[in-house]
């Protein structure tokens, strides 16, 4: 039996399987994972229960369905940047991406004018006869279209940028500003008029997603199982992907790129492969979200909305995928609640939040937790 | 350019004429540079003397300025990093660099031939002969204990071992070792130069030192570089007693005492 | 016509005497049943110089004008309750109490009236002692090409004390020239020798109708050279808006580059420097305004500029000590936290200031030097400009000769041999923050001659100016100097091209694409810098 390993700084982790191995690390685990794996099994069923029992309005199911969409883009981030130390700041811009996408075949269903146009891209235009529906609208109006779009779309962008950004080695915080960079210059372009995007007011309103109105009861709370239903898949596609080789690799990248690099491999590729899935997800996040929300528009991607999933993640724990959804989901639900409450001070509390846990908390909720557990363990042990 | 005595030039391992300049400066001015199949060469120099840089031209991390690399039967002047160590280049750095998140294992898992390819890492496994390969070399060098352990924890000397380590497992045959021997304590050392010694006649291995009891242990070829270029070859015992060695390490109008 | 002659001929001798104060005149005639006293007195009220009648013809033209007990007054209300105000013509000052509809006689204004107050308007302005209106009305007069205006103009051609309203007066009467075919040539002539651009369209308009050859010649040339003349203007012009644009990001990019590429910090709350030395200059204006006199007020504004300098320095110098210093080593993380803070930052200035505030620009930068026809500096940008200047020389005579750039710059290179050595090098660290964050200050109270104060202005300079810092090489000022020069140029050139926010995205993906094939910047870092 090995001795005792130092849980302070192992970020790696572990694999769901393991949860059965066994030993002290496996009473660890139990606590920092089966828990966090509970609190998924309530998302799925136990908040529909208690919107039957009445302990809480569709209202906030439907929020809850929103921060779940967060939390999918904050594991994509954790990814990216938690295990591969790629800090991309231009999450948002994607998950926009993926809810323009959706958004746009919702409006093609929803109330037309003339010819055909989406009652959304006609509120902007000020052009009322004459106009003809754009060309690139036009296939959106299928639903297998634009799902392939939501992923297509963001999935592209992020390769080649990725691709050709770190091909010229850029990386650290150059790459970091240069995301922020290219979401600005997205947010510029999707705030024109011309562009025949809807322009600022972005696409509104959403009223049927394939033949289901949006604003029945009953196709909300479905869209919230939907949106669980994706995070959890998540949880379990990013909890796999980490424990194989690849994650592996990506960890591998975050801490010795050079020593990667001269033992053959091409990190090029590596992390080309994990910023287009970081992407990918947020895009489908943005696609959920889109209908839930009755709207998207540019202001979804403004520099701040970003830099928001780095707090969550680095509030929840960066490299524990966990953490991330802990982060997602505590801080929007903290933001729910203060805003109704103490409106004024929710700037200054995210702020300082995110102040505190760089300085103080590096590793997160999540983090503290697993350190607390190897510090009982370790006193545990001791004969 | 400088002298340069003994060597064939049928080496595995050649470099001709190699310049490298930096903003002016020139690091490296080598007339021939050659290491026999097989063989361990010890390369040792004062500070700035071009050691590292040496190294970088081989592995291909620097381009020279000119001059040409040849390694068994390829030109790799031109070629890639990743290319070369794709040869069967491995390269221990100055200071070791290890994945510190992963365990010892997984670090050794990592460094296996094959598998480079994205896809090919998201499904199977490393097989059961691989896995005792690995467990042989850990025991090897004394890294058996620490196997589930992640790298962070492992001493200084360890990590030295563990990057060694991970050059062997990947199949590499020529190693660049730069300064296996910083801050290992004397037992350590020892055992460092026992493994290096280990590795002479199935690897080729360059390795620069500036401990010259780890180098008296090795018993190998010492080439000496100072400003660039090679100032003296031979035994330790031929080149410790070069007048122009003396004068590079002691200074001037020094008598060696 | 003989009266219009004579009234011509008075209008001459008025303006011939020069502008003094003006005549009075009497309004009543405008009531009078015949035509030509009515005529006259519109004529005199032209020639009268006094600007107050302007408003009054115009309410006239309006049949605002009444006769009430033998003089003329205005009333402006709608008279459909039956009342009205009557009011002074001159002072609108009320005249006593309201008067009934019954009261007041009409005054009749037709067709001629109107055009006649039109042309006494007219007069009115090119007389008046205001500069700004007079050339204004020159322009006008001047674009009427008919010989009225002619006539009017060239005394003022030759007298007027303005130069620029000279220049106006004589364009103005080259155009009327045109149109007589026999002075046509001259007239060309003349008009190029002025660089009169706007004379374009007349001169092209006269080049169709024409037949003589020689004349069109003339014009032909007189064409090309005012052509040619106003592409130099606009190279000139886009030039000074480049060097304009590009100054604040390259005085802020300075500082993030002394921060960034001396110290290695990447400071994202740099944005906020520019917000603190801003509002700091704000708050010495109020200062000035509430304690000192008036004839103060000019001089808050170099107070402001070392206030704002003074206040982001000390802010910076803070931030350094409470956040950054715990972060060295830590790019990613000084990156997040100094976010955090930037966010604090604005969310108290925003709670204190509200969200926007104006400054009036001080009195003596209105305006601009016009160095030559139709190309105007404002003064405000060649300010900005100078204080760029200032600030490169500044950084640059700081860091190369004196001994407190020399610690910096040894500190940077080496901080455990300058430690060794008795530096102090954590006060340098304090002191080269305070250095970076006192310019991205100043370059705040610059800003502030070109807009209003928002909490979060200092935004939309932070990602720009560290693309600057990056494309221009990290750590080396004349880099950043050169690209902060070229993104502020090569944002303008585009703009006529496409509009500002597709220039601005062109712009930041030249950036982009430039880093892709250039990582390290236009000048890289000497020797074996690490990357970040």
């Amino acid at each position: 039996m090995s001795d005792m390993p130092s849980g302070m700084r192992y970020a790696t982790v572990p694999p769901l399987l393991r949860l059965y191995r066994g030993g002290w690390r496996g009473a660890a685990l139990w606590t920092d994972q089966a828990l966090p794996g509970l609190a998924l099994f309530a998302l799925l069923l136990g908040v529909p229960m208690a919107l039957a029992l009445g302990w809480c309005d569709e209202a906030f199911v439907s929020k809850l369905g929103r921060f779940c969409c967060f939390a999918i883009m904050a594991i994509g981030l954790d990814l990216v940047w938690g295990y591969t130390g790629i800090l991309s700041l231009c999450q948002a811009m994607f998950f926009t991406i993926g809810g323009y996408a959706v958004g746009m075949y919702i409006a093609m269903q929803g109330p037309l004018l003339g010819n055909g146009i989406p009652e959304a891209l006609y509120v902007v235009s000020s052009e009322i006869g004459g106009m003809t529906l754009p060309a690139f609208w036009q296939p959106f109006g299928h639903l297998g279209f634009a799902l392939l779009m939501v992923v297509l779309l963001p999935g592209l962008l992020a390769f080649i940028f990725g691709y050709f950004a770190f091909r010229s080695r850029i990386r650290g915080v150059y790459f970091s500003i240069i995301t922020q960079a290219l979401t600005i210059a997205m947010w510029l372009l999707f705030c024109r008029n011309d562009l025949q995007l809807c322009g600022t007011n972005g696409i509104t309103p959403l009223k049927t997603f394939a033949g289901f109105d949006l604003t029945d009861p009953v196709v909300k709370i479905a869209l919230y199982e939907v949106s669980a239903l994706a995070l959890v898949g998540t949880v379990l596609l990013a909890l796999w992907l980490t424990g194989t080789r690849f994650g592996r690799l990506l960890l591998a990248v975050r801490d010795s790129e050079m020593r990667l690099r001269f033992a053959g491999y091409q990190p090029v590729w590596i992390k080309t492969a994990v910023f287009t899935l970081g992407a990918v997800l947020a895009g489908i996040a943005g696609a959920l979200y889109t209908p839930q929300n009755g709207n998207i528009n540019p202001a979804d991607m403004i520099a701040v909305k970003s830099i928001l999933v780095v707090v969550w993640v680095a509030v929840g724990g960066r490299s524990t995928v966990f953490g991330a959804v802990l982060g997602a989901l505590g801080i929007n639900l903290l933001y729910s609640y203060l805003t109704s409450v103490m409106p004024s001070t929710w700037p200054f509390v995210l702020g300082g939040i995110f102040v505190g846990v760089v300085l103080f908390m590096p590793t997160g909720v999540i983090g503290m937790w697993r350190r607390l557990i190897a510090k009982a363990q370790t006193v545990k042990a001791v004969p | 350019m400088s002298d340069i005595t003994g060597g064939t030039r049928a080496d595995f391992l050649q470099l001709t004429e190699i310049t490298a300049v930096f903003d002016g400066f020139k690091a490296l001015d080598v007339n021939y540079f050659g290491v026999d199949r097989g063989d361990l060469r010890v390369v040792i120099g004062p500070n700035g003397a071009g050691k590292t840089t040496l190294c970088d031209v081989i592995s291909g991390k620097t381009k020279p300025t000119s001059g040409r690399v040849v390694i068994g039967e390829h030109d790799v002047t031109t070629w890639r990093d990743a290319d070369i160590s794709a040869l069967g280049v491995g390269r221990k750095f100055q200071t070791p660099s290890v994945f510190d998140s992963l365990t010892v294992y997984e670090n050794m898992e990592l460094a296996l031939p094959g598998r480079r390819r994205v896809w090919q890492n998201l499904f199977g496994s490393e097989t059961a002969a691989q896995r005792e390969q690995i467990d042989a070399l850990l025991t090897r060098t004394h890294l058996i204990e620490r196997r589930n352990h992640p790298a962070l924890d492992l001493s200084h000397g360890q990590r030295q071992w563990l990057e060694i380590s991970m050059l062997m497992v990947s199949g590499a045959t020529l190693l660049l070792v730069d300064e296996p021997a910083a801050g290992l304590t004397d037992h350590e050392t020892a055992l460092t130069a026992e493994l290096l010694s280990e590795l002479k006649g199935d690897h080729t291995l360059i390795v620069i030192e500036h401990d010259m009891e780890f180098v008296r242990r090795l018993n190998s070829r010492v080439t000496v570089l100072c400003e660039g270029r090679v100032l003296s070859d031979g035994t330790l015992d031929h080149v410790s007693q070069d007048p122009k060695v003396m004068e590079a390490y002691l200074g001037r109008g020094k008598e060696r005492t | 016509m003989n009266l219009r002659i004579i009234s011509v001929l008075l209008v001459l001798a008025s303006v011939l005497c020069g502008v003094e104060t003006p005549d009075a005149v009497d309004l009543t005639p405008l009531s009078s049943d015949e035509g030509p006293a009515r005529s006259a007195a519109l004529d005199a009220i032209g020639a009268s110089r006094e600007p107050r009648l302007i408003p009054f013809l115009e309410d006239y033209r309006q049949n605002s004008a009444w006769l009430l007990d033998g003089k003329i007054v205005l009333v402006l209300d709608s008279l459909d309750d039956g009342q009205g105000q009557p009011l002074d013509p001159l002072t609108r000052a009320a005249l006593g109490a309201p008067v009934a509809k019954s009261q007041l006689a009409e005054v009749p204004v037709r067709m001629k009236e109107r055009r006649l107050a039109g042309e006494a308007i007219d007069r009115l302005r090119l007389a008046d002692p205001n500069p700004v209106n007079r050339l204004n009305a020159v322009v006008r007069t001047g674009d009427g090409f008919t010989e009225t205006a002619r006539v009017m103009l060239v005394p003022i051609a030759a007298a007027d004390e303005v130069p620029a309203i000279r220049r106006a007066a004589a364009e103005g009467v080259a155009m009327a020239d045109l149109a007589v075919p026999a002075s046509r040539a001259a007239a060309a002539g003349a008009l190029a020798t002025l660089n009169s651009t706007r004379s374009l369209t007349r001169l092209k308009d006269v080049l169709a109708t024409e037949q003589d050859d020689a004349t069109k010649v003339a014009v032909n040339l007189a064409i090309a050279d005012i052509t040619s003349y106003q592409s130099r203007i606009r190279v000139a012009q886009t030039i000074f808006s480049g060097l304009s644009a590009g100054s604040i990001l390259i005085i802020m990019a300075l500082g993030l580059s002394i921060t960034f590429g001396l110290m290695g910090i990447i400071n994202m709350a740099h944005g906020e420097m520019l917000m603190v030395g801003a509002y700091a200059s704000l708050l010495v204006s109020w200062a000035f305004h509430a304690w000192l006199p008036a004839s103060f007020m000019p001089w808050y504004f170099p107070v402001g500029v070392i206030a704002g300098f003074g206040a982001a320095g000390v802010v910076g110098w803070l931030l350094e000590l409470t956040v950054i210093r715990h972060l060295y080593g830590r790019p990613l993380e000084t990156l997040l936290a100094t976010w955090g803070i930037s966010y604090l930052l604005i969310q108290t200035v925003r709670v204190s200031f509200g969200d926007n505030q104006a400054v009036t620009a001080p009195g003596w930068l209105v305006g601009g030097w016009e160095p030559s026809p139709d190309l105007v500096l404002p003064w405000n940008r060649l300010f900005i400009i100078m204080l760029t200047a200032v600030s490169i020389i500044g950084v640059w005579l700081l860091l190369t000769k004196t001994r407190l750039g020399l610690l910096l710059r040894a500190t940077t290179q080496s901080r455990r041999t300058a430690g060794s050595l008795g530096v102090d090098t954590r006060r340098i660290d304090g002191l080269t923050f305070a250095l970076g964050s006192g310019l991205a200050g100043a370059a705040g109270v610059a800003l502030t001659l070109i807009g209003g104060l928002k909490p979060d202005m200092g935004q939309e300079f932070i990602i720009d100016s560290f693309l600057t810092v990056a494309a221009g090489g990290v750590g080396n000022l004349a880099g950043v100097v050169w690209a902060g020069l070229g993104l502020g140029i090569i944002n303008k050139l585009l703009e006529p091209f496409v509009q500002t926010v597709y220039a601005k995205v062109l712009v930041l993906g030249l950036v982009i694409l430039f880093l892709q094939f250039r990582p390290q910047g236009i000048f890289p870092p000497r020797g074996r810098l690490a990357d970040v």
